[in-house]
């Protein structure tokens, strides 16, 4: 589990300290600097699969695009994380240069925490094939530490779900949902040819959330494998682009959630998007089913969202301390801090009368003017 | 003067800023929204908007609503049901206020008018007495300030408030849940 990050250099985030929880919830103001952070775990995870080229991709699209500028640069962009695997803890330092508009790695180590011993370490002389010394080149060089912690990171991952995409057939060999969605077709064709109970699981879900659905269908079209559902009391079944938005984006969401593996990290931008605001507390259900529980036996998985929603955010009840205020602090850096103590501070308690996303609505938790000049 | 506005909507945030500067010039204003319009939403958040303004050390918070049919001209303001209760929530908030050695303690500034702030554009848009202005029919106001339905309501406000800024300079009577928003500012600031 990603349990803090720190990261120095990227984009908005200058010295920008975040802690996470098995479900953390980002709030802020358009540009504060949340899509950010989703992008900081995607990228991690991209480069603990294959190095600076995965994450980054080749020339031109570098580090010198990551930058803001207004707030500053600095030559290197500095990432610390701090993951908890089992029962032990691990620091992963990552320092990123740009030579000749290739990101090239400066500094990569991992360090046990308990006895402050590093574990693996980036070697100018010899480096990995990959890229990275979370894939080490040979078995000698490798061992449990470094296979558990290397897992956990390549495990992370961020989701842009959009039901245009969702909607969409695809080719049955593409069975893992991508970043927008795409891909939800030949991934519930997948499982339900070789893990018929996973699909039965999404579907009794789906039932939960949509009381209407009798049963999820796949069939083919040409080449091409097509989801859709079919509603009680109908004989026929909707193909997915004959559904709502919201309808849609809750499928999306529930493969992407059974699609996880076992304690990975996976954030998920704008989760409020497409749903009623009456489906939100299912939606946060199911969120917290999914990272305190694991759904269904599938296994806990940590979540980190953003929303915009004020009504989404008034019924978190009790999970009001997963919630991260993202704000542009003095300099224009991303600040970043539990919604508790925000509220300690600005209200003088973290219970305060109105709804919380009332509260955060009418601006009362933001920085004032006279702050911001300090 | 650090002050905390909370208003019910974009035309009544133009109208309190420039009211509160031109009552009080050199005023630093952080204009708030409550998130819907009616005295519920005031009401609920009146207590948070009164800690807000006492942690974070504004020198005042005004709080905007309308009267309605709780007003009667032939009353003082001083007995008005609705402002009652509400100076009886900010009090009662304001008790329980922990104390961060602020040297002067937050000051309290209701803006009440009639009906609606737009009665205060239309008497700075045309001749009348300020009463008549505040007894007229909501709707019509509005209609005639912003036209059907309401549109530009930011940028039509502020054209009309420089009205309102001038017929303040002249001797023509304001009228009165104007007049003693303006001297309730005016003590707030000594």
């Amino acid at each position: 589990m990603l349990e803090k990050m720190h990261i120095h250099g990227f984009r908005t985030l200058f010295n920008t300290d975040v802690d996470f929880e098995p479900l953390t919830i980002l709030i802020g103001k358009n540009g504060a600097g949340k899509t950010t952070i989703l992008d900081v775990i995607q990228i991690i995870g991209k480069f603990a699969r294959g190095g600076a080229d995965r994450a980054f991709g080749p020339p031109p699209w570098s580090l010198g695009w990551q930058r803001t500028k207004g707030i500053g640069t600095v030559a290197t962009v500095d990432i610390e994380l701090f993951v908890r695997v089992s029962n032990d803890r691990y620091r992963y330092n990552l320092k990123l240069n740009e030579e000749r508009s290739h990101v090239v790695v400066k500094e990569e180590r991992l360090t046990r925490i308990s006895d402050n011993t590093s574990i693996a370490a980036f070697d100018w002389s010899t480096p990995p094939a990959s890229g990275t010394v979370l894939r080490p080149d040979s078995p000698a060089e490798s061992n449990a530490e470094i296979d558990a912690v290397s897992e956990t990171v390549r495990d992370f991952d961020s989701y842009e779900l959009n039901p245009d995409q969702i909607q969409q057939s695809n080719d049955p060999k593409q069975v893992r949902v991508a970043r927008n969605g795409y891909g939800v077709a030949g991934f519930l064709a997948d499982l339900k040819d070789n893990d018929p109970k996973g699909f039965s699981q999404i579907e009794a879900y789906l039932r939960k959330l949509r009381p209407e659905t009798e049963s999820l269908s796949i069939w083919s079209a040409g080449s091409e494998v097509v989801w859709g559902v079919r509603d009680k009391g109908n004989d026929w079944k909707f193909p997915a682009v004959h559904l709502s938005w919201g309808d849609r984006q809750l499928v999306g969401l529930l493969c992407v959630l059974f699609s996880a593996r076992p304690d990975s990290t996976i954030a998920i931008e704008e989760i409020d998007r497409g749903f009623h605001p009456s489906r939100y507390s299912d939606v946060i259900d199911l969120l917290s089913e999914a990272a305190y529980d694991g759904l269904m036996g599938h296994g806990k998985t940590q979540i980190i969202v953003t929303t915009h929603s004020p009504s989404m955010v008034n019924k978190l009840g009790d999970l009001t301390g997963s919630v991260r205020l993202v704000t542009r602090a003095t300099g224009g850096g991303t600040m970043v801090r539990p919604l508790e103590r925000v509220l300690k501070d600005k209200l003088g308690t973290d219970r305060p009368d109105q709804p919380l996303g009332e509260i955060w609505e009418m601006g009362l938790l933001e920085e004032t003017i006279h702050e911001a000049m300090i | 003067m650090r002050v905390l506005l909370a208003t019910e909507g974009p035309s009544d945030e133009n109208v309190a800023i420039s009211l509160i500067q031109f009552a009080c010039p050199g005023s630093e204003v952080v204009p708030k929204q409550f998130v819907s319009r009616g005295i519920r939403a005031v009401q609920r958040a009146v207590p948070d908007l009164v800690r807000a303004a006492h942690f974070q050390r504004y020198d005042a918070l005004v709080i905007h609503f309308d009267l309605d049919a709780t007003y009667n001209q032939n009353e003082s303001l001083a007995s008005n049901q609705r402002i009652s209760e509400i100076l009886s929530d900010i009090e009662k908030t304001v008790s329980t206020l922990r104390d961060i050695g602020r040297p002067i303690a937050i000051k309290r500034v209701l803006m009440t008018p009639a009906q609606s702030t737009d009665a205060w554009l239309m008497w700075g848009n045309h001749d009348g007495d300020g009463r008549t202005w505040e007894r007229t029919a909501r709707d019509w106001l509005k209609q005639q300030l912003y036209g059907t339905p309401p549109r530009g309501l930011e940028a039509k406000s502020s054209a009309h408030v420089q009205n309102l800024l001038a017929r303040l300079q002249t001797s023509e009577v304001a009228p009165p849940t104007l007049q003693a928003f303006l001297d309730a500012l005016s003590v707030a600031s000594r």
